[in-house]
């Protein structure tokens, strides 16, 4: 059975937002605000050399992280003997203040830098171009399978390459002729002279190429024979895309339509504006009755799925086939990276835990990311890798909370009253004040009660007064004395 | 190694803490609400059998839930037919409207009610008492390893519990005599007795046993045999528990002071502080790296971190301090369940070998059970340990109520971009002459633009004018959109005014700056970051439709 896919876009003056269905369903969001660097080209300064690494200046916020691995990767085919892994010092091949011209490959994540290689590369529909080179002159994606069509692919792009480039052959190429593909690497050679020009004529760090906006990404890397139809809510939007698919994929030009309900918005219309809601919310149910609870932390990613109360031993292995298809469409629709580690319900039958394992495999295999099954630990945790791509949706439209900084916990009003308590005894020693003011919150107030503030009073042998402070956090308090002192 | 324990209670809390060699061990704070170990005499409210458990009433809000695993016990107590003794269908242990003796086994959680066992245990220093199952039935803690050890206890253990009941050696029994053992049995004996008499003359449902006083479980379960130190602030607890320390470890009894200064015992030791700390996600490590220490649902989540720019020794030594402070960590939080820890990646196998092997060493000195699973495929370590009621964190702190324990919220921007876009539909379904918008202030200014440019241009598009009022008190994920008539768009502020105005914090482009509310305008106060919290007066320097500006006047 085909699933139904279509892709809608939503264009305003402030973001631009895609998403994805199929039959119905949200599977992707993905949203451009200006601020994601991954793709740019800089030319930037070396500002620190290790043996393994490098810190490059590119003008962002933090210093840029580049690997020896990657660095040695690009330079590999000027040098084809240097494959000792001892040799391979970066302090050796670089100094401080030399001028390179890179490309940011992931977003800076916690205190961390971008990564930036020196590989770079330009993606065009057909094919993706590595101006300074790799160690393979031509590649093709996996996803070509017929020897024959990829001889021919190679031979025209072999003759449309300039002499020291390399490149990768995509799956989009496929059936495609000379002149398409040409037009397709002209425009890239193109981009690449402006780059060179921009590179010489401006002094380190200089932002040289800018990603392309959403729109053209999603007309190149999503838009397929496989999508039914692709909706936009933005006219001037619309007649670019048109226009833009016409020169490079007229075949695709018929499933673009234009959204012009004034009354109701795109995102509204097919449920993306609720279903956004959810994909950021920690409990996702489960038709079944369970749940999934999704975590972030630090290290990883932990997902607990939980039986509905009173579920019976035959249907726990039903649960978690169930949970098994809602968390593969969870790591998409979040854009999870890193490690993930899914805690299903424990299943003493090994023939079940295969059984899920095999359905983890099939679900994973619909996802566009590079994903990774590693298996199930002792513990009978299942342990997946999803590569990562930028920030996730949560990163993307969420910050950390200001009241409890991300921990997701606060000071109970109890503990926040018990330590107000703790600061009074500890004070009043010193001042002997006549009138002991305690702020609290009206949550903490409200457990610090009359008999409590009697008790205290007894205890210092003063007025105790508690202020209701509504401004105040639940986990905070305040504690000022009044009146004369009495020593 | 030198080990000290400080207990202070008062009216309001009992606290307990374990240091050794000057480090925060371990934490044990009672509020009084802990009921876990408290026996009851419960009527069985219903039976369903699908479930294969129990509802009791035991007296409480919610009805204890009983498993028919956990009723399987020996109930010579109550008149229970003989035959059904070990049966584990529970319609052939209760029915309904018995009476049974019940100890509540888990705390009541959420929405469920307490878990109840009828396999009552007592716990004292060196046994747990079984009183519900029979003598023949006598165990020794896995903890204790040493065969001619173990078959001492349980020789010993046998021979003191005579045809009385079954009981469990715990692991502090070790290397005790004949004489300390027995005085133990004898205390946990008659306390059994006297909830047995109790629980023929008193009604259903009554509480028979409150459980132990605060002194006795930290004699019980935090107190080293060999602590050094022992100090407590309250003189009727100090009697209790020098009295306790006669009939179990006489040895430690010269170790115990009263201590009477002014200020709070916990304050004067800074301990307070140490306490607050054990509830951070972020610990900082000696050689400059720090864990993040997490809890979800799942499982306890630890990531180890370098400081920047180390090289293969110094991540080994880290991994290294990091094993010593997770194993502290575990301890201090009274962590439970699966842990899994996410060391620096190390790519050598005897390095490898070296930190499990730390790790396993470290895990010895906890007294509860723990288990070293090993590495995952991915390079994550997993440790178990056995749960033990509310860690450290459950007990101080609660969900947020900002972000309902997510730790994140929507941030400003997407808040602001929500609004504009559920105005707009707003407009779309019902028009009105204008809007009235509330915000916080830093949302009002992501809404807004910096000069008021965005709060123009959604008027353009609306065709009718919004007034944006921005409000101290609303939360920086709150918004509210009104209907108003063009009579409530209101005035602007005068230039040249002056105001008390809160300081609040700024992200613009302008790192002196910070934003202040006059009167609901939202004022961009150009020298006010210095104030940042304090409430300063404001003259408005500009005034604008959306967005003013002023400055904070020094006092």
């Amino acid at each position: 059975m085909r699933l139904f896919k279509e892709i809608l876009i939503s264009v305003d003056e402030c973001d631009c937002r895609v998403a994805v269905l199929e039959d119905g369903r949200l599977m992707e969001v993905l949203i451009d605000r200006d601020d994601n660097p991954v793709g740019r080209i800089y030319k930037g300064k070396v500002t620190n050399v290790f043996e393994t690494y490098a810190f490059v200046n590119v003008g962002l916020e933090r210093n840029s992280f580049l690997g020896a691995d990657d660095y040695f990767h690009s330079i590999e085919r000027d040098n084809p003997n240097a494959q000792h892994h001892e040799h391979r010092s970066l302090t050796a091949q670089l100094h401080n203040d030399q001028e390179l011209i890179v490309q940011v490959e992931k977003e800076a994540l916690n205190e961390k830098g971008e990564m930036i290689t020196t590989n770079v590369s330009l993606s065009g529909r057909y094919v993706t171009v590595f101006p300074y080179g790799t160690s393979r002159r031509l590649s093709t994606s996996s996803r070509l399978s017929d020897e024959n069509e990829i001889k021919r692919l190679s031979e025209i792009v072999e003759h449309l390459l300039p002499e020291e480039w390399s490149a990768v052959i995509r799956s989009a190429a496929e059936q495609r002729s000379e002149y398409e593909l040409q037009c397709d690497i002209d425009v890239l050679i193109d981009k690449w002279r402006a780059i060179e020009e921009l590179a010489e004529k401006h002094q380190a760090p200089y932002l040289l190429l800018r990603r392309p906006p959403l729109v053209d990404w999603v007309a190149r890397e999503l838009l397929s024979e496989d999508i039914d139809r692709l909706l936009i809510d933005n006219e001037e939007e619309y007649r670019y895309l048109r226009e833009n698919l016409q020169r490079s994929a007229p075949n695709l030009v018929h499933k673009v339509h234009l959204y012009n309900d004034k009354f109701c918005p795109l995102f509204d219309m097919f449920g993306v504006e609720s279903g956004i809601e959810e994909a950021l919310q920690r409990k996702v149910q489960l038709k079944s009755g369970g749940n999934l609870v999704i975590e972030r932390t630090e290290a990883l990613w932990v997902i607990d799925v939980n039986t509905a109360q009173n579920t019976r031993k035959d249907a726990i292995l039903l649960t978690n086939l169930e949970a098994c298809k809602e968390v593969c469409r969870q790591l998409r629709l979040r854009d999870m990276a890193g490690m993930i580690i899914v805690d299903f319900i424990d299943m003493e039958s090994d023939e079940d835990k295969r059984r899920l394992l095999d359905c983890l495999g099939e679900e994973l295999r619909k996802d566009r990311t590079r994903l990774d099954l590693v298996g199930m630990t002792e513990l009978g945790l299942v342990q997946l890798t999803r590569k990562r791509e930028g920030k996730d949706l949560d990163g993307m439209l969420r910050t950390e909370c200001p009241l409890c900084h991300g921990y997701g916990k606060i000071l109970s009003p109890k503990s926040a009253a018990l330590s107000a308590r703790r600061e009074v005894l500890r004070l009043a020693p010193q001042h002997k004040h006549r009138k002991v003011i305690m702020s609290l919150s009206p949550e903490a107030s409200s457990w610090f009660d009359d008999s409590k503030v009697i008790a205290l009073e007894d205890l210092i042998d003063a007025k105790v007064q508690v202020v209701v402070d509504k401004y105040l956090w639940p986990d905070s308090f305040k504690v000022s004395f009044e009146g004369e002192s009495r020593t | 190694m030198l080990q000290e324990v400080y207990i202070s209670i008062d009216e309001r809390e009992a606290r307990a803490v374990l240091y050794e060699d000057g480090l925060l061990m371990e934490t044990f704070i009672d509020r009084e609400d802990s009921q876990v170990g408290q026996i009851y005499k419960g009527r069985v409210q219903n039976i369903i059998a699908g479930m294969n458990a129990a509802f009791v009433d035991i007296g409480q809000e919610r009805n204890g839930f009983l498993c028919g695993d956990d009723a399987s016990a020996h109930m010579r107590d109550l008149d229970v037919p003989p035959e059904s003794v070990n049966r584990r269908s529970i319609t052939d242990i209760l029915r309904k409207g018995q009476d049974t003796i019940v100890q509540i086994a888990k705390e009541v959680i959420g929405k469920k009610g307490a878990r109840l066992t009828t396999n009552i245990s007592l716990s004292g220093r060196f046994f747990v008492l079984l009183p519900t199952i029979p003598s023949c039935h006598v165990g020794v803690s896995r903890k204790i390893t040493a065969a001619d050890e173990r078959e001492r206890l349980h020789s010993l253990a046998s021979l003191i519990a005579g045809d009385r009941c079954g009981a469990i050696v715990r692991t502090a029994a070790e290397n005790c005599s004949e004489e300390e053992l027995r005085r133990d049995w004898e205390l946990l004996w008659s306390r059994w007795d006297n909830i047995r008499r109790a629980a023929k003359v008193m009604p259903s449902p009554s509480l028979l046993y409150s459980g132990v006083s605060f002194v006795e479980k930290v004699v019980r379960d935090m107190l080293p045999p060999s602590c050094d130190k022992i100090v407590i602030d309250n003189r009727s607890e100090l009697l209790r528990l020098q009295e306790i320390l006669v009939s179990t470890s006489p040895n430690l009894q010269d170790k115990v002071s009263l201590y009477t200064g002014t200020k709070p015992l916990f304050m004067q030791l800074a301990i307070d502080e140490a306490i607050e700390k054990a509830l951070f996600r972020k610990v900082y490590l000696k050689s400059g790296g720090n864990l993040v220490i997490e809890r979800t649902e799942a499982l306890w989540v630890i990531d180890v971190n370098t400081a920047q720019n180390i090289d293969r020794d110094a991540i080994v030594a880290t991994n290294m301090e990091a094993a010593r402070e997770v194993c502290r960590q575990m301890r201090l939080r009274d962590m439970g369940g699966i842990i899994i820890v996410d060391f620096i990646n190390m790519e050598s196998n005897p390095d490898q070998e070296k930190l499990l092997d730390c790790l396993a060493e470290e895990l010895k000195r906890d007294r509860v059970r723990t288990k070293l699973v090993g590495l995952t495929e991915l390079g994550l370590v997993q440790i178990t340990r056995k749960r033990e009621g509310k860690d450290l964190g459950r007990i101080m702190s609660e969900p947020c109520p900002h972000c309902h324990g997510n730790g994140r919220v929507l941030a400003a921007r997407s808040v602001a971009l929500k609004v504009r876009r559920e105005l707009l539909r707003c407009h779309s379904d019902f028009r009105s002459e204008a809007y009235l918008v509330r915000l916080a202030p830093r949302t009002a200014w992501k809404f807004v633009g910096a000069k008021g440019e965005l709060a123009e241009e959604v008027c353009r598009k609306l065709g009718c004018p919004i007034r944006v009022e921005a409000d101290d008190s609303f939360l920086p994920t709150h918004y509210e959109i009104k209907r108003i008539s063009l009579a409530d768009l209101g005035p602007a502020l005068d230039e040249g005014m002056q105001q008390k105005a809160l300081m609040h914090p700024h992200y613009g482009d302008n790192a002196d700056s910070c934003l202040a509310t006059v009167e609901g305008h939202l004022v961009e106060v150009s020298n006010g970051a210095a104030f940042l919290g304090q409430e300063m007066t404001v003259r408005i320097v500009q005034a604008g439709e959306f967005i003013s500006t002023g400055k904070a006047l020094k006092v």
